[in-house]
């Protein structure tokens, strides 16, 4: 933060923190939206976003809990245009990715993975951010109570209700 | 207990079979290079959208830098345009019909009286024969004439019968009159 705000090492932080964070923030974002070409456009607009608010941060937060949730806020807003566009529900456009998820380029899993983010497709919003957070990012709960502005103890009842219910989508399909 | 053996432990109590699952990119791929590209792409587009380096004096004049975004300027450029439709709406309109009594007092009695004279043909006599004192509310019921009594008017009333009459009135009856 300090390379930041100083006047001559803006470029060469923003720089810095693009490197240290675009991984996980592709990575998370990916999840959301499941395909490469929008994740790439959610992940360039959250780092505009943040190249424009980074001086904003007051640091109420860790740097990357709010990186996190400029990232969710920005995949839950391209998802909903998306759904918008096509005059479907977030849900219908969920369920309808996940099934160009074979036919994608840059996804090479296998039945299992494609059954699974199947199943993880068909969790409410919210649970399913839940899911990936916790699932794949590992993020502790208290980091995630931070991102989504929840408190642990439901974020932790909401993943448990995730886990129960992919298990089941899964055994369905 | 760190993060990972937590979540391990959640996992094993919850759903043994999740546990077992690979979590690595779950077969999602990236093109290759693209984490390298990354950076200039979001420059690139940086500059495209003609971003300013965010500077503290920049922050410091945010009343400043919000008036000047263009979404400013059209959010206040709808904001007048919906004011002029109200304006437009509810303005007082120059050749809008006006109450009849509002003409009445821009003409001089000359002016009504030739009017009526030239369009007395488009009133319907039977319209105006069938106009009882019932509908004109200044000849009460009481002033008509009694059918068979005489229908006199004061031009048809000689000196003398004028005279007469003032005699037989009381002095109450006249005062009520003038």
């Amino acid at each position: 933060m300090e390379l930041l705000r100083s006047e001559q090492g803006f470029e060469k932080g923003f720089r810095q923190l693009m490197a240290q964070y675009r991984e996980r923030l592709y990575w998370h974002i990916r999840r959301m939206v499941l395909l490469h070409e929008d994740a790439d456009d959610v992940l360039q607009n959250t780092f505009i976003k943040i190249y424009r608010g980074v001086l904003q941060f007051e640091g109420k937060s860790k740097l990357y809990t709010w990186m996190y949730r400029i990232a969710t806020n920005e995949a839950i807003s391209h998802l909903q245009s998306k759904a918008r566009h096509a005059s479907e529900s977030i849900d219908d456009t969920m369920a309808a990715m996940s099934n160009r998820l074979q036919a994608e380029e840059w996804f090479d899993g296998d039945a299992v993975e494609i059954k699974l983010q199947k199943a993880i497709a068909e969790l409410p919003e919210k649970q399913r951010i839940v899911f990936n957070l916790r699932y794949y990012d590992e993020m502790p709960y208290e980091q995630m109570s931070e991102v989504l502005s929840t408190s642990a103890g439901a974020l932790k009842a909401s993943f448990h209700h995730a886990v129960k219910k992919v298990e089941a989508a899964f055994r369905e399909l | 207990m760190n993060k990972h053996e937590s979540l391990e432990e959640e996992l094993k109590s919850l759903s043994p079979w999740l546990q077992e699952q690979s979590r690595k990119q779950a077969g999602m791929q990236t093109p290759p290079g693209y984490f390298e590209h990354l950076e200039l792409a979001i420059f690139d587009k940086i500059e495209a959208q003609n971003l300013q380096r965010p500077g503290l004096t920049a922050r410091k004049g945010g009343m400043l830098r919000s008036i000047l975004r263009p979404r400013m300027w059209a959010a206040a450029a709808a904001v007048a345009a919906i004011a002029v439709a109200c304006w437009w709406m509810i303005r007082p309109q120059s050749d809008a019909i006006l109450p009849v009594d509002t003409y009445a007092e821009a003409l001089t009695d000359e002016e009504i009286e030739a009017y009526l004279l030239e369009n007395i043909t488009e009133f319907d006599a039977g319209q105006l024969a069938a106009v009882s004192y019932v509908d004109m509310p200044e000849q009460t019921p009481a002033a008509a004439p009694a059918p068979g009594k005489s229908t006199k008017t004061a031009d048809d009333i000689s000196p003398e019968e004028l005279e007469n009459l003032l005699q037989q009135m009381s002095e109450e009856e006249l005062e009520s009159l003038l």
